[in-house]
């Protein structure tokens, strides 16, 4: 009970930003986690299968006044699928946003430990103070899946005349809502995260009332792990998906591989950096690039967890370009457009990529802060030593990209490979493919300058000479 | 044999340093021990040591016939909650807390309910001259205030030994001056027992005893102990 009260207490200064952050992350899932479960519940007949008097069978659709996404029994499962991958786009923002504050927070648990709190107990406060904005997170997330359904509601079982407009197609939430229990469950699963989030957290620092001590994190970070999962997931995805990607198994094997493709991208962030910075430090005699390059040697996790999720984006993008070739490809050869049914939903998933990268922009700025806040002493005696705020500013960004483009680069080209078969026909195709990859890089890059912009201020803080005296 | 706090012969390192070799002391109950020496001789290693914050590598610490180093680290905290009380030279109160929850606050972990543990709190406030700013979050306390918050929290529970690591280092004479008088006569009132480390003379002057460290052994101050 007085774990929870002091985790209360947190939010009277400084945890509040934290806990605002927190909050609104988790009712976003929240939100998408409840439009997944309703398309679960969602079963309005498609259509019959009828025998004919010859003995074959025939499938003969009905028309349904919503989204091809939701009313194709086929689609319907892949539709959920990707639902909840968006959840990944509000969760790697949670996972930047536990960060905020570190410092403070950290001064605050050592006080706490020196008046008489045990290590289980200052645990169970760093617990609390993610699960509970996590929870209630979790309740706001109704609101949250009402907007949803407001914006994109469509009702269960009307039939469908008329064409198949982009209307129809955006009509992709179930009206119906989820059974209570189901609101109940995911509120309180949306909660339990944010309590175990908050618990691994902490997880490598020692608190002992005399201050903190990080875990001592020389070991860098390893790529078998990373390798493996990427490994399994090409190989799910593709050997095994293509032959049989007719049957309810393959389907299911490629969701599962797509899963691990993505896990792998993330898992890879952290020793993708590394490498960059060994690579680097001991080539360049650009000072900025030189302390990137070392920042990265000594400690690439944060950095490379903060760019894994730009490369999942890189990877979602290359996936889409591959895609886009492969319907305009189709259409070129049998002269119709694309129709609604496949261009909203690619429209979809762009616009869903670019909230995307500005919620990684973010994720980007936050780590930037913490780092800066955690790097200021001795930032402050490399300007007191006569650096220029300039080259310091340049390290920063060099930090971020040597963390984010190479894994960038990697996921976009190995995207593209899978779709490159389709390509070699069609030159015109070939360029929009190779633009569609070029534009993603671009504006990976512009989100990476936005970013390093915008912690600006923090890095004019970090430099000031009053820090050389802080511990 | 009754002495309150029993150290025998600790030694404790960092990295390359050797902090304490071979340090024994005794402090009676009711007694104040001073610990002054040069920087770097050892003494805030030897009074974390003392209140169990730190483990020796190589000793005991006897504290009322408990192995403090034999216990686990929540096992040693809750000891040390109840029983020892820990002043350090920043004060390192919670920031987010008003002075009277710091103060209440080994009280409130202790299970105690919120509306005694406020009125001990506001009691030691009173009697240490800082009830004033008992609402007050440390950001808005002067140092010497918030050092006498510290000294509160260090007693609210009745402790038998109080570890003070230069409690007025950080202060000018007069705060300093303030802060000392009343922990003194705060530990003297209630038979506490004080572990002091000090650079200042004058605290070392008003002291029973005064232990002299240097290079991570006793120079001087501690009776020769038959064992
Ligand atoms: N956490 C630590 N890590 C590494 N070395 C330490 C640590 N704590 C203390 N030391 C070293 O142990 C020795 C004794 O330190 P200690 O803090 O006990 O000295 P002190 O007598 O309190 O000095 P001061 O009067 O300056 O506070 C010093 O050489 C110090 O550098
Ligand atoms: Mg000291």
């Amino acid at each position: 009970m007085t774990a929870l009260a002091l985790a209360l207490g947190s939010y009277r200064t400084g945890g509040r930003a934290r806990a605002l952050a927190i909050a609104a992350c988790t009712a976003v899932v929240t939100g998408l986690l409840l439009v997944a479960v309703s398309v679960v519940g969602y079963t309005a007949v498609d259509g019959v299968e009828q025998t004919m008097p010859d003995g074959s069978t025939v499938f003969i659709g009905y028309g349904g006044d919503v989204a091809n996404l939701l009313w194709d029994r086929g689609v319907r499962p892949g539709y959920f699928f990707a639902l909840l991958l968006i959840c990944l786009v509000p969760l790697t923002l949670l996972q930047q946003v536990v960060r905020l504050g570190t410092a403070a927070r950290e001064r605050r648990l050592a006080a706490l430990r020196l008046a008489g709190a045990t290590p289980g107990e200052v645990r169970a406060i760093g617990a609390w103070e993610v699960g509970l904005p996590a929870l209630a997170g979790g309740v706001l997330g109704l609101p949250v899946h009402l907007v949803l359904r407001t914006l994109f509601g469509a009702d269960a079982t009307l039939s469908w005349v008329g064409d198949r407009d982009v209307a129809r197609e955006l009509r992709l939430v179930p009206a119906a809502y989820p059974a209570w229990w189901q609101v109940l469950l995911v509120v309180l699963a949306v909660g339990l995260l944010g309590v175990l989030v908050g618990a691994l957290a902490s997880r490598k620092v020692v608190v002992s009332p005399l201050g903190v001590s990080r875990g001592a994190r020389r070991t860098p970070p390893r790529g078998w792990l990373p390798g493996l999962l990427l490994a399994a997931g090409i190989f799910l995805a593709g050997p095994v998906y293509l032959p049989f990607f007719e049957r309810g198994w393959a389907q299911l094997g490629l969701m599962l591989g797509i899963t691990l493709l993505v896990l792998g991208v993330l898992t890879s962030g952290p020793w993708v950096a590394y490498r960059a910075g060994r690579a680097l430090a001991g080539r360049t005699s650009s000072p900025a690039l030189l302390l990137a390059s070392r920042w990265l040697v000594m400690d690439a996790r944060a950095a490379g967890r903060a760019a894994a999720a730009i490369g999942v984006i890189a990877l979602v993008s290359g996936a889409a370009a591959s895609l886009m070739a492969d319907l305009l490809v189709n259409a070129r050869s049998n002269g119709h457009g694309v129709e609604a049914m496949y261009s909203v939903p690619m429209a979809l998933v762009y616009a869903v990529l670019l909230v995307a990268l500005v919620v990684a922009t973010f994720a980007l700025v936050v780590h930037g802060v913490e780092s800066l806040t955690d790097r200021r002493r001795s930032l402050a005696s490399l300007a007191a030593e006569g650096v220029p705020l300039e080259v310091l500013e340049r390290a920063v960004r060099w930090e971020v990209a040597l963390a984010a483009v190479p894994i960038s680069v990697l996921a976009l080209v190995g995207a593209g490979a899978v779709g490159a078969v389709t390509l070699f026909g069609d030159p015109v195709v070939l360029l929009v493919d190779l633009a569609l990859r070029a534009a993603t890089l671009g504006l990976i890059w512009l989100a990476l300058l936005a970013s390093t912009r915008l912690v600006r201020p923090w890095l004019r803080r970090a430099v000031d000479p009053t820090n050389l005296r802080t511990t | 044999m009754n002495h309150l706090l029993e150290l025998r012969g600790l030694h404790k390192s960092f990295a390359r340093t050797e902090a304490l070799r071979g340090v024994s002391l005794d402090v009676q109950p009711g007694e104040v021990v001073a610990v002054t020496g040069a920087s770097g001789s050892g003494k805030s290693t030897l009074l974390h040591c003392a209140a169990g914050v730190l483990v020796p590598e190589a000793g005991s610490v006897t504290f009322a016939g408990q192995r403090l180093h034999e216990l686990d680290e929540s096992a040693r905290t809750r000891l040390r909650r109840r029983e020892i009380g820990l002043v350090l030279q920043f004060g390192q109160l919670v920031p987010e807390l008003t002075a009277a929850q710091n103060a209440a606050l080994p009280l409130l972990l202790d299970g105690t309910d919120r509306r005694t543990a406020r009125t001990a709190a506001l009691a030691w406030l009173e009697r240490l001259g800082v009830a004033e700013v008992a609402d007050q979050v440390p950001a808005e306390l002067s140092g010497g205030e918030s050092q006498r918050v510290a000294v509160a929290r260090a007693l609210v529970t009745g402790p038998r030994l109080v570890c003070a690591d230069e409690p007025t280092g950080a202060l000018d004479t007069v705060a300093g001056e303030v802060v000392l008088t009343a922990l003194l006569a705060a530990v003297r009132d209630a038979h506490t027992s004080l572990l002091v480390v000090t650079h200042d003379n004058r605290v070392a002057a008003r002291a029973d005893r005064e232990v002299v460290l240097r290079d991570g052994s006793v120079a001087s101050g501690q009776p020769a102990v038959a064992s």
